[in-house]
């Protein structure tokens, strides 16, 4: 009886840090995923002005306001600046760029990755932690008069929160946006 | 030491009443906020494709309004959700309409003397039933957008007029 009485409010004040430490996890864990879901959403949003502004862009027509011919290497450059800052240290890549030649060969001319493509490749060049923390900006023309603007890849998160139907990989946050419109010239 | 027993198991239980209270209302707030969020990202994608849409309208050459409607439902619906992070949860309930006179091979200016445009609208639902969101979003969320383009100098193609032209403004 006496070491009862002398022992409670230890364990007490014990009891009362355990519960305490699981309600301020239980507590971050929700925070985060507030925390994270509004990050994503400012950086699809920012992807999608960027897929709209890279259609633009795109059917701009290379070389003169005639050409039947996207500019689709411009997108990128045109894109960045609207793209790069929400991103908050996720790498953007262009599609064209040399160190893209390997998924680029691997889909072929007409093709833009998915999310999982650009991190799965990614990983295999070992950059970020199961390949997230790069989208891609790709542009393409898929041979029937159509082109396509997309950018897609996982971006960098403080926890997965794993809600929802969202396909959640790892610890990142999946952008995936993408339009296609028919090639047009800016010229009658 | 009875009284003792009595206040430890109703501490518990007060404790118990209180994680149950907190761990609702926390919960409320995350789907709350989550459901929020995705609305919002839903909203701005649905309104970037009829964007797309209205001005994939004018990609054809005027006089051409079957190219019209159907680059514009291309770009519709090779936009909306094109990298599937909605389609859990967004259906369209009114497809895509595309009207103005450029649809029908004219050009028509207004009172300030710039050509009517082109006005594409839609309409959609937000359904979260079959997600977690849905425990607090239980209700569905209609969403409509429209979008104008204006037919730029270039596609008024006034003149030179070809000989057989069928309209004014023909190419």
């Amino acid at each position: 009886m006496r070491e009862g009485v002398a022992r409670s409010p230890v364990w007490g004040r014990g009891q009362a840090t355990v519960e305490f430490s699981l309600v301020f996890l239980l507590f971050l864990v929700m925070l985060f995923a507030i925390l994270d879901s509004w990050i994503w959403t400012i950086e699809t949003d920012a992807a999608d002005a960027s897929v709209e502004q890279g259609i633009g862009v795109a059917l701009s027509a290379l070389g003169s306001a005639t050409s039947p011919t996207p500019a689709l290497a411009e997108v990128y450059a045109n894109v960045l600046p609207i793209l790069q800052p929400p991103m908050l240290g996720t790498a953007v890549e262009d599609w064209y760029a040399a160190g893209m030649a390997g998924l680029r060969a691997q889909l072929g001319p007409g093709q833009c990755p998915t999310a999982d493509q650009v991190a799965d490749y990614f990983e295999g060049l070992d950059s970020g932690y199961d390949g997230v923390g790069n989208v891609v900006v790709c542009a393409v023309a898929d041979g029937d008069g159509h082109v396509t603007v997309a950018v897609t890849g996982y971006a960098l998160s403080f926890i997965p929160p794993g809600l929802g139907p969202l396909n959640w990989r790892g610890w990142g946050l999946p952008v995936s946006e993408s339009a296609s419109v028919t090639v047009g010239t800016y010229s009658p | 030491m009875r009284a003792r027993h009595r206040r430890g198991g109703g501490q518990r239980a007060q404790a118990a009443l209180e994680m149950a209270l907190v761990l609702w209302i926390m919960l409320l707030i995350v789907f709350g906020f989550v459901g929020m969020m995705l609305e919002l990202r839903a909203v701005n994608e649905f309104q970037t494709s009829v964007d797309l849409a209205a001005q994939g309208a004018l990609v054809p050459p005027l006089g051409d309004p079957q190219d019209s409607q159907a680059d514009a439902a291309y770009a519709f619906t090779h936009t909306l959700d094109a990298g599937g992070n909605e389609s859990a949860f967004l259906t369209v309930t009114e497809p895509l309409t595309c009207v103005g006179p450029y649809l029908n091979g004219e050009i028509t200016d207004n009172a300030q003397g710039y050509p009517e445009p082109v006005t594409c609208t839609a309409q959609a639902e937000l359904d979260f039933s079959q997600t977690a969101i849905g425990l607090l979003w239980f209700w569905k969320v209609q969403l409509s957008a429209t979008a104008q383009a204006y037919p730029p100098q270039y596609r008024r193609c006034e003149t030179p007029l070809p000989a057989n032209a069928a309209s004014p403004n023909q190419c």
